[in-house]
């Protein structure tokens, strides 16, 4: 039986999944694509976890399909893997292409994989429900999962952002276009949201 | 350890030990062996030609009841029945001549010799509950009644030895003496490994048959069986009277004491949130002070000091997760021990694990068998498991809410491996079911203590905060069943309750499976004073 007891040592203030488990590091513009931004969030394990950042143009929008197949010959929801060790595994780094996002006003986005690694799974239930992309963007909504080699698992994140390096980059990014101030508003409604 | 088989004998004498014991041969038995058994035949190996052709002979206490009989003088050395302390010093000074059968293997002297040697050994060792004899073989001596003429023996020295030595260092021990074979070698507490060799040159000449028998392959050191018996048969008697004259000192032996492994069954509990089941590093390097495996092992390793001690559970929980109830099946395997474990002395050992340990329990401790482990690694594949899970909500959970939860039986979820583990397991989509749910909202009181009083905070999380007991299937993720895992494990509490979920706090409060069995065959363990 539950005691009282048993709930003295409880946190209910714990952070988030996300929080918790990953390190969060972002991509600004990726691919050059002013917005296209990307958030990758690593395991303790290492795996990485491949999403779209919440303030990605795409969340404000309705998707109406995400295509893995990136070119003629390469589908990245092709994935046969066998064993522990992943074999047969993609292997990708961070400029490749992963798939490409149509919303329903004709804007396309193509997002990349972020870092170096061994393309474990892509996330199917975007091909059936594409929405989750933009819904659930920083969970049921990820893109896709990588695992980096052993060696590189301490370094694959060194090149990416920081909460604090991506908002000074929006920062930069919204002054030269004048647009600090909605900025900053969309920003204090989102934290306002967690 | 080396000692040769007549160190204790003088040079050609004679004694009563060994003599003519033609006259003791039934006329019946003698159909076969029809050459000279005159002198220097000791007495097991007489009985070993006498009763050749009695299949009853190869059972241990129809040969020791033969040999009794066969011993002419009364105060005749019986080592199989009689008490050996008070004689030993008398036999030391008598001397013995080499049976040319046995190379003096069977001989009491050189089997009393070889057993101060393994006392010295065995005094290492306490509470030693049973013990075995392993010889290695001795091909080349068998091969000895052919060459002097008596023919197959079928009763081998390798057997009579054993069965010796066995006997002896179990009185020795004080404990009882293994029936029959060492197929059960695994089940003993010791063993006493005893190997025969063949270290003089003149003598492996006297043991090896002329070339031109071609019975032996000198190259690869190995009888032609299947020749042997015809060959010999027609060898020469010149020849046979030339076997049957051994030189002294020829056969070593080398003993040595193996303890087999041990094994300690029980269940343990753990009531702390920060305690891994093995070390455990943190992110940032530091190791976590103490774990489970150290706790129940360590006091273990120590008190029969083992070489090692490791520790095998069926399945493990993470460091914050606690294991309540009647606890989980583990068994402690003990490398080497010194002293074996009895029932009593593990009865204290809990005691005072428990009094140092106030986070970790054990329950239950107790020998088991190594065939009897099996069924912790077993039970870790078929139980079923009780947890508990203290749930937080996105949003409010209402009755009909809790209740779509409670109306969950035999519920077959799809689970992808979880990221959490992915990285080291294979990328596998499994469906494991959960069996019954039982779930309410924490009450008011209830929220508020697992708020520590804080309003705003009893105030936001009102309603939000579920206990849910879910008995599952072995082997579900039961983390991944809260929260879903990025939807990757289907249906999950958060899809059943329609709003996101996360688990504040997992027990583990029962795990059905029973361990250690029940009906343990106790070992009755003397602990002798050495
Ligand atoms: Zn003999």
């Amino acid at each position: 039986m539950l005691t009282l007891e048993d709930l003295r040592d409880i946190n209910v203030q714990q952070g988030k999944l996300l929080d918790r488990y990953y390190n969060v590091r972002h991509v600004a513009d990726a691919g050059k694509v002013e917005g296209n931004d990307q958030t990758v969030a690593q395991h303790h394990n290492g795996l990485c976890v491949i999403m779209i950042h919440p303030s990605h143009p795409i969340c404000s929008k309705t998707v109406q399909n995400v295509d893995f197949k990136i070119s003629v010959n390469c589908d990245r929801s092709e994935i046969v893997l066998s064993g522990k060790k992943k074999r047969g595994a993609q292997f990708v780094n961070p400029n490749s292409k992963l798939c490409n996002v149509t919303c329903t006003d004709g804007t396309s986005y193509i997002l990349y994989c972020g870092v170096r690694g061994k393309l474990l799974e892509v996330n199917d239930n975007l091909k059936s429900s594409p929405q989750l992309i933009a819904q659930r963007c920083d969970s049921d909504g990820y893109i896709a999962i990588i695992q980096p080699k052993k060696e590189e698992e301490k370094t694959v994140l060194k090149d990416l952002l920081t909460e604090e390096d991506f908002i000074r980059h929006r920062q930069i990014r919204a002054s030269n276009k004048h647009e600090l101030d909605d900025i900053m508003e969309s920003d204090s409604k989102r934290l306002c949201q967690s | 350890m080396e000692l040769t088989a007549d160190e204790t004998k003088s040079e050609d004498m004679k004694s009563d030990e060994t003599g003519d014991i033609s006259e003791n041969l039934p006329a019946e038995t003698t159909d076969k062996p029809t050459s000279p058994i005159s002198q220097n035949i000791c007495k097991r190996c007489s009985v070993r030609v006498i009763y050749n052709h009695d299949s009853t002979i190869q059972i241990k206490e129809n040969f020791e009841k033969q040999c009794k009989q066969s011993g002419n003088s009364p105060d005749s050395f019986n080592l199989l029945s009689d008490d050996t302390s008070t004689l030993t010093s008398e036999l030391r000074s008598r001397p013995e001549n080499t049976c040319y059968l046995c190379a003096g293997i069977l001989q009491d002297s050189t089997i009393l010799s070889l057993l101060d040697r393994c006392k010295e050994l065995l005094s290492e060792y306490e509470c030693v509950g049973s013990v075995g004899v392993t010889c290695s073989n001795v091909d080349l001596l068998n091969v000895r009644s052919y060459l002097c003429g008596v023919g197959r023996i079928n009763l081998q020295i390798k057997t009579v030895f054993k069965w010796l030595m066995a006997a002896e260092v179990a009185r020795f021990l004080g404990v009882p003496q293994v029936v029959n074979n060492a197929s059960k070698a695994d089940d003993q507490d010791l063993m006493v490994n005893i190997e025969i060799r063949i270290d003089n040159d003149e003598f492996m000449w006297m043991c090896r048959p002329p070339v031109n028998w071609d019975v032996y392959n000198y190259s690869q050191g190995k009888f032609k069986s299947a020749r042997l018996e015809d060959a010999l048969s027609r060898s020469k008697h010149e020849e046979i009277e030339k076997y049957k004259k051994l030189p002294g000192g020829a056969i070593q032996f080398s003993v040595a004491i193996a303890a087999n492994t041990t094994y300690v069954g029980g269940r343990y509990t753990k009531n702390a949130r920060d305690m891994s089941q093995t070390p455990w590093l943190k992110q940032d390097g530091i190791l976590i002070s103490g774990n489970v495996e150290d706790i129940l092992c360590k006091p273990l390793q120590k008190a029969f000091k083992a070489d090692e001690a490791r520790m095998h559970s069926a399945g493990r929980e993470d460091i914050d997760v606690r294991m309540l109830g009647s606890g989980r099946p583990y068994y402690v395997q003990l490398t080497n021990v010194r002293k074996f474990p009895t029932q009593a002395m593990l009865d204290e050992l809990q005691v005072e694990i428990n009094l140092n340990s106030p986070k970790v329990k054990c329950y239950k401790l107790t020998p088991v068998t190594k065939s009897q482990t099996e069924l912790v690694k077993l039970g870790q594949e078929e139980k079923q498991k009780e947890y508990r899970c203290i749930i937080k909500t996105e949003d409010r959970v209402t009755d009909e809410m809790i209740q779509k939860l409670n109306s969950v039986e035999n519920l077959d979820l799809v689970q992808k491996t979880p990221i959490r583990v992915l990285h080291r397991r294979s990328p596998l989509t499994r469906t494991k079911r959960i069996i019954k749910i039982n779930a309410r909202a924490l009450t008011r009181e209830e929220v508020e203590v697992a708020c520590k009083h804080d309003v705003d905070l009893v105030e936001s999380l009102n309603n939000r905060l579920v206990v849910a007991e879910v008995v599952s299937e072995a082997g579900t993720y039961i983390k991944e069943f809260v929260h879903g895992d990025f939807n990757r494990t289907v249906p999950n509490v958060g899809t059943i309750l329609g709003t996101r979920c996360d688990m504040l706090q997992l027990d583990v409060v029962n795990l059905s499976m029973l361990w250690p069995p029940e009906k343990v065959e106790l070992k009755e363990n003397v602990c002798q004073e050495t």
